[in-house]
């Protein structure tokens, strides 16, 4: 077990910093110089070549990303250029806002949608299963913009019962993670449902219920621990692309969180900013992956770290 | 006869006793803006709105008239200003007196000097240090009164110094937390004072007990950045904001025709005109007939009325109306024959083929206003290829010099925040051509000396006179094609009084002290 840990966090560790090379080669791609776009539209040639200096734009690629590595490992992720501002700073100040979104909105995607798929999988081809399946696939096909401006215009303008912007409390947090969480569901529900569906056709559930078992006996113990393992992958995946920011969610809302300030930071052509972030994302990504493999064993006994 | 008049008079101020309300104290407004403010240091800060929020704290030595005007630049910190007769290129401004910033700090010369010095010093890097850059020196004459030297005699100083990047703040908070730190606790003299920002959240203000005009009637201003156009104006209806930024034009009839939404729009004057920029050194443009034959081929009113819904104004001249010295010189009114005619006598009788870069989303509609021009262009055989573009490269493709560019035509929409022909005219040069703002590649000898001349008159009416002239000449030149001003529209729930948002896009950093709330 531990040289498995030791072997993936070492793979975890190349991964990172292929992302590390990837994402500071990336913005060197695109076209734009940063120091003219940042500059006044009216500066000389020279007050650009000086802004060029002063965040080191202007120094060969290598010696940039030394520059940069070096910083990292200090725990230093530079200045974000729009705002003067550590970019580590910026980041701790977004991060608990998505890391709250993506648990509320997957535990609501696994509440909703892991009971929804157990009892379309229990069921199937029933008039149950027939309508939780055209909700699921609504709720893959219908735009995350457009629910959330829906529920903003029934709870909040409506009803009045909710907030239709901002953080802070519990209040601000439900219309959010509900639609994240309504996305999620179902995914959730329709890998449940297949997953359970592939598990009830073995010779050992048939065998459970000729021991005389009781359905919610075969269903719990027998059937669903053995349908887990591609939740648990696709729930994890979930989670970990969540964690890189709900993009239009965290618009649409208005919640200060990593997504919103990545596509503003590419906007601005924030190139800190961007690099920190990404590689925030790619450590998170590495991490919830690892859990994910570890979580397997736990799981199912069966799968042995050799 | 005079007794009527006088009972008229009598009756008519009555009337305005009774109905008048009486403004109250007390209070929070709540702003929506399209954006977060990046970072609440008008020194580092873009975007115009956003400056006007941090200028509900930190003023500036001058404001532009909110209205646009005549005059238009108004006292803020500095009363009154004057440019030396015998040296057009010193300027004498007094200051308002017994102000204090927000930490106890005696606003004075000293500290405009320490607030322009480190607008202009290259370490503090600022964004806008460029269009100060005109300054050579600052004195400090007594207490009150402060000598600007710049380095050429320039007509537009106090216009200028009105532009929102540059603030006056506490020298002394500058100095304690130094300049980088320093946006974490400004102090200004404002009428509200900063208590937090939390970003992509919120920024909180509360009244200056101590302000120099008077407390102001709110308590307190929180401003919330709210990205998604049509959540936005869900948090207005629903009462969750007061004020809504940027509306668009469906929006803003919807509130008009229904007044039970209880939602008044705002459409502050215009200043920023709208036009597709044409490469005058590129193939067909060279011909000045050509450009004129484009402008009478579009449809400006059509365009105006049927996407702007009649909130806008076709443009007519290189200025906006709002500026100083604005006269509408041409109006290239829709006439597609004209223009057919004009095309044959420049040899393209059948058109050409032309492309357009443009980055969508950045001006309002402007989809929907270069898919109408392409259209109106084709009608008069002039075949436009589209390309939108994400807005930095588009930036990037208009700084390229013109032995490396490709652009063709763009469109483009250049905003006039000071009001003054410096800078609505100014680019119209050969010194503005790329990585400057002339992306047209145009220059004209006598529209080079003029923008030298208006820069140097000292007598206001020889400087329009001579700005009427470039006006004229600009737009006989056509350098583009001509179209609309674009219109500000934002709403505010109508529990909201006298409150005002200025042509420059700012909130009226002196009239929020008089706005109030009524319930």
């Amino acid at each position: 077990m531990l040289g498995y840990i030791t072997r993936r966090l070492l793979v975890t560790f190349c991964v990172l910093i292929g992302i590390s090379i990837f994402s500071f080669l990336l913005l060197h791609f695109v076209p734009g110089d940063p120091a003219q776009l940042l500059a006044d539209p009216w500066s000389t040639k020279e007050q650009i070549a000086y802004l060029r200096h002063q965040w080191g734009l202007d120094r060969p690629l290598y010696v940039q990303y030394a520059i940069f590595i070096t910083n990292l490992l200090r725990g230093n992720l530079g200045m974000s250029i729009a705002s003067g501002r550590p970019v580590s700073v910026e980041i701790a100040q977004r991060l608990p806002y998505t890391v709250i979104l993506a648990i509320a909105g997957t535990t609501i995607g696994l509440l909703i949608g892991g009971g929804v798929g157990i009892i379309s999988g229990a069921r199937p081809y029933s008039l149950v299963d027939n309508i939780a399946m055209v909700m699921a696939l609504l709720g893959t096909s219908l735009p995350s913009f457009w629910f959330g401006l829906i529920l903003i215009w029934l709870f909040a303008v409506k009803w009045r019962v909710l907030p239709s912007s901002g953080a802070g409390t519990l209040a601000h947090l439900i219309l959010p993670a509900m639609t994240l969480g309504i996305g999620i569901a179902a995914i959730i529900a329709r890998q449940t449902r297949s997953s359970l569906l592939d598990v009830v056709r073995q010779a050992y559930i048939t065998t459970a219920y000729a021991k005389g078992l009781t359905e919610s006996a075969v269903l719990f113990r027998h059937a669903l621990r053995n349908a887990l393992i591609p939740i648990v992958t696709v729930t994890g995946l979930i989670f970990g692309r969540q964690l890189g920011g709900a993009v239009v969610i965290e618009t649409v809302f208005g919640w200060p969180g990593m997504g919103r300030f990545l596509v503003e930071s590419i906007f601005t052509r924030d190139y800190p900013v961007i690099r920190g972030a990404l590689l925030t994302f790619g450590i998170l990504f590495a991490l919830t992956n690892l859990f994910v493999d570890l979580l397997y064993g736990v799981i199912d006994p069966r799968i042995k770290y050799v | 006869m005079r007794r009527t008049i006088l009972l008229a008079a009598l009756l008519g101020s009555i009337l305005a006793l009774v109905c008048a309300e009486e403004p109250r104290y007390g209070g929070t407004l709540i702003i929506g803006l399209g954006t977060d403010i990046p970072i609440f240091d008008a020194v580092y800060c873009s975007g115009i709105p956003n400056l006007g929020i941090i200028h509900l704290v930190s003023q500036g030595l001058t404001v532009i008239n909110p209205t646009g005007g005549e005059p238009k630049v108004l006292p803020g910190l500095a009363v009154s200003w004057e440019q030396s007769k015998e040296d057009p290129r010193v300027w004498i401004f007094h200051l308002r007196q017994g102000v204090k910033f927000h930490d106890g700090t005696p606003f004075n010369a000293e500290a405009v000097k320490f607030n322009i010095e480190r607008m202009l010093d290259p370490a503090t890097g600022a964004l806008a240090r460029s269009s100060f850059a005109m300054i050579k020196s600052v004195e400090v004459v007594d207490e009150y009164t402060v000598k600007i030297i710049t380095d050429v005699p320039f007509a537009a100083l106090p216009a200028q110094l009105a532009y929102a990047p540059l603030a006056m703040d506490s020298p002394s908070q500058i100095q304690k937390l130094g300049n980088k730190e320093y946006y974490k606790d400004p102090k200004g003299t404002g009428p509200f004072k900063f208590v937090h920002h939390i970003r992509g959240q919120e920024v909180l203000l509360v009244a200056n007990e101590d302000y120099w005009d008077g407390r102001p009637y709110l308590d307190a201003i929180v401003v919330k950045p709210i990205p998604d156009t049509a959540a936005r104006l869900m948090a207005l209806e629903a009462g969750d904001i007061h004020v809504a930024y940027h509306v668009p034009p469906r929006d803003a009839k919807r509130y008009m025709e229904n007044p039970g939404l209880g939602i008044t729009v705002l459409t502050p004057p215009p200043q920023r005109r709208m036009f597709i920029g044409l490469n005058v050194q590129w193939g067909p443009f060279k011909d000045v007939r050509v450009r004129q034959a484009l402008n009478y081929a579009v449809d400006k009113e059509a365009i105006v009325n049927q996407i702007f819904l009649g909130l806008a104004k076709p443009m007519d001249s290189p200025l906006p109306p709002t500026s100083l010295c604005y006269y509408p010189a041409k109006y290239y009114e829709y006439n597609p024959e004209k223009a057919k005619q004009l095309l044959a006598e420049a040899g393209y009788p059948n058109g050409f083929e032309v492309t357009l870069y443009y980055g969508p989303g950045r001006y309002l509609l402007d989809t929907e206003v270069v898919e109408a021009v392409q259209a109106y262009l084709a009608a008069v055989g002039v075949k436009v290829k589209v390309v939108p573009l994400e807005w930095a490269a588009f930036q990037a493709k208009l700084r390229k010099p013109l032995e490396e560019t490709d652009v063709q035509m763009f469109f483009i929409g250049w905003g006039l925040p000071t009001l003054d022909p410096e800078l609505g005219v100014g680019p119209f040069s050969r010194a503005a051509w790329p990585p400057g703002l002339n992306n047209m590649f145009y220059t004209n000898p006598t529209v080079e000396e003029l923008i030298v001349a208006q820069r140097a008159a000292t007598d206001p009416a020889e400087r329009c006179a001579i700005v009427k002239q470039l006006q004229e000449i600009i737009m006989e030149d056509a350098p583009f094609i001509a179209l609309y001003y674009e219109p500000q529209i934002h709403a505010v729930r109508n529990e909201v009084r006298d409150f005002v948002i200025s042509v420059t896009e700012q909130i009226d950093e002196l009239q929020i002290r008089y706005t109030w709330l009524a319930k």
